[in-house]
């Protein structure tokens, strides 16, 4: 069982994510906003973060750099799960500098895609 | 190059940005209309499947409010404007938002001051331009953290300029320069009104383009600590018949 | 001891210990400084603290041995809040502070710091195209270290022609003369004018079409690549 943090600007698709992601035996914290992210990081232990990188007022970018910047965050795993397109958004060095482990375009990915991206992390992450 | 052919060029990239605009911000209903049906397959619960009828619903009125505004535009001068009730239009997109209000746990709230008579407006692209404004404060204001309930709140008063049509909500981040920005950048930029929603805001700038087939836009007002988008009309010269 | 003062914009941040981060800054005249800013964890917005990034700063320290100092006050000088605004230039600008990072020694020229003002306020400056600052800002590294490309002549010492087509020679920095080459009199005029103007505003005042400057920004940047340590 991973706890993750979603982070989700769309109150409506945080709610189905978050339902898919409990289906398959996570438990699930929700942030729509990134201070909100950041004060939920701070206060519990999270395994993964799936993350929008479109967020009002600050973005995904700004709190992957600020997360990174963390020793102690730096063991959470990464999704980027957001409707920018990976190649208008980072490359693969800058995907491995940031230490993302998968970058998900949302329009084209389904909820199993999702979920067995997440077992496939966390399960390299164990083994 | 000449200033005509320069103003249509405009207007042709206008238009070209507002579809893009629009194609973007149609992913979202698309996105989750698929994943709620996949969802509903997953957990084996059709009860969800009410849920899509109502996104798909919120996706074609975004289409049909965009294709009314480039028919309006078409027509140019011959858009039939009309004595339009300000204050029942604003009713009646009151109990329109009240529909999504289930959803989106808003207090919906009218207020209507003085009294003056009709406007001169298009009554459906009124009436469309503020269903997609008030749409956008909705999901802007579902997207910060809750501290109190939210609310929406429809205006209408009497300014210097004429009748001054608006909706706020207890958003804050909107201002004139932040808007006036954003006009430029719709259609090119992931988030043109970051500040606000973390959406394209498509609605909002259909909303603007329609508004503006009747002599009006929108701009970036305020009302009793709250801010939202406002746009002023002509009263109309017709006799009120009471 | 006595306190130094200067302006600074913050280049790294990472965390030390429970409380404190670890801060790298450019600064105009005591060129970079790394410096520990105490108990700044415990503030609960971390994305602020008093050493935003994406800002200049006043700032108060106190120089440590072995090269790390202690940040005993910020005051905040101008902030670039619009670059947060958009996903494509808060990209870009973590991006930059990168480049120069990397390039930087510890005693980089005043050019520098000043370089990196000019181009976080073009980033915060919604009205300047995101390729505009781009190109702009690495031809601009390019020349602060001594790397400028030779817009006035080809790798056979011919003068650029505005009939001629050619292809760039990175050992060089060089245009060649190539009959189907992908540039042209209008990209060699534009690097120039991205050389000469001091800031991304002016050149973002000169017009210029997407398919000349969108080549520009990859070129640019292979340039700095090839022959700096950006990377």
């Amino acid at each position: 069982m991973n706890r993750i943090l979603l982070v989700e600007p769309d109150q409506y698709l945080a709610e189905v994510y978050s339902s898919a992601l409990q289906h398959n035996g996570h438990i699930v914290s929700v942030a729509r906003t990134v201070s909100q992210s950041v004060n939920l990081l701070d206060a519990e232990q999270f395994d993964l973060m799936i993350l929008e990188l479109k967020i009002a007022q600050h973005n995904g970018i700004e709190l992957l750099y600020e997360m990174r910047s963390y020793v102690d965050w730096n063991k959470i795993r990464i999704i980027i799960h957001s409707s920018v397109p990976e190649q208008k958004m980072m490359t693969s060095k800058t995907m491995a500098q940031l230490d993302v482990d998968k970058y998900l375009f949302k329009p084209r990915t389904t909820l199993s895609e999702l979920c067995q991206s997440v077992e496939q992390i966390m399960s390299r992450q164990y083994s | 190059m000449t200033a005509q052919t320069y103003h249509k060029q405009q207007i042709e990239d206008d238009k070209s940005r507002l579809f893009i605009a629009l194609a973007e911000q149609m992913k979202a209903p698309l996105i989750k209309a698929s994943r709620t049906a996949e969802l509903a397959r997953m957990m084996q619960d059709n009860t969800r499947l009410n849920e899509i009828e109502y996104i798909a619903d919120m996706g074609l009125d975004l289409i049909d409010s965009y294709i009314l505004s480039l028919k309006l535009q078409a027509a140019g001068e011959d858009v039939q404007l009309q004595s339009v009730s300000l204050s029942a239009t604003l009713n009646d997109v009151a109990h329109s938002l009240q529909k999504l209000q289930s959803a989106n746990s808003f207090d919906i709230e009218l207020h209507i001051v003085g009294k003056y008579g009709p406007i001169m407006a298009h009554p459906a692209g009124l009436h469309a331009a503020l269903m997609n404004i008030g749409k956008v404060l909705m999901t802007a204001q579902s997207e910060r953290e809750i501290t109190s309930r939210p609310v929406i709140k429809l205006t209408a008063r009497r300014t210097p300029r004429g009748i001054a049509a608006g909706i706020f909500s207890t958003v804050d981040g909107l201002d004139a320069a932040t808007f006036a920005k954003s006009r430029k950048l719709y259609g090119t930029a992931a988030q043109p009104l970051s500040q606000l929603t973390s959406e394209n805001g498509a609605g909002i700038f259909i909303a603007d383009s329609l508004l503006q087939t009747m002599s009006s836009s929108l701009r970036v007002s305020h009302y009793k600590k709250l801010s939202g988008l406002a746009a002023t009309f002509m009263p109309s010269q017709q006799l009120t018949l009471v | 001891m006595k306190q130094h003062s200067a302006v600074s914009i913050v280049l790294t941040r990472t965390n030390y210990g429970e409380a404190d981060r670890i801060i790298t800054v450019l600064t105009k005249d005591s060129g970079k400084i790394r410096l520990v800013a105490k108990g700044v964890r415990k503030i609960r917005s971390k994305l602020a603290g008093g050493i935003e990034l994406f800002s200049t700063n006043d700032i108060m320290y106190l120089p440590g041995k072995g090269g790390l100092g202690t940040l005993v006050s910020s005051r905040l000088r101008k902030n670039y809040g619009s670059i947060v605004k958009n996903i494509d230039r808060t990209m870009y600008a973590y991006d930059a502070l990168k480049m120069i990072h990397k390039i930087t020694e510890d005693s980089p020229e005043p050019e520098y710091f000043i370089l990196l003002e000019h181009m976080l306020a073009a980033l915060n400056d919604e009205t300047i195209a995101l390729d505009v600052i781009k190109t702009w800002f690495h031809l601009q590294l390019l020349k602060l270290g001594g790397h400028t490309p030779n817009l006035m002549t080809d790798t056979e010492d011919h003068k650029l022609s505005a009939d001629e087509r050619y292809g760039f020679s990175f050992d060089n920095m060089s245009f060649v003369k190539q009959s189907s080459g992908p540039f042209g009199q209008h990209h060699i005029t534009y690097l120039r004018l991205g050389i000469t103007f001091e800031t991304a505003k002016k050149l973002s005042q000169v017009s210029v079409a997407p398919e000349i400057l969108t080549p520009l920004v990859q070129l640019t940047r292979t340039m700095l690549e090839r022959h700096s340590r950006v990377m």
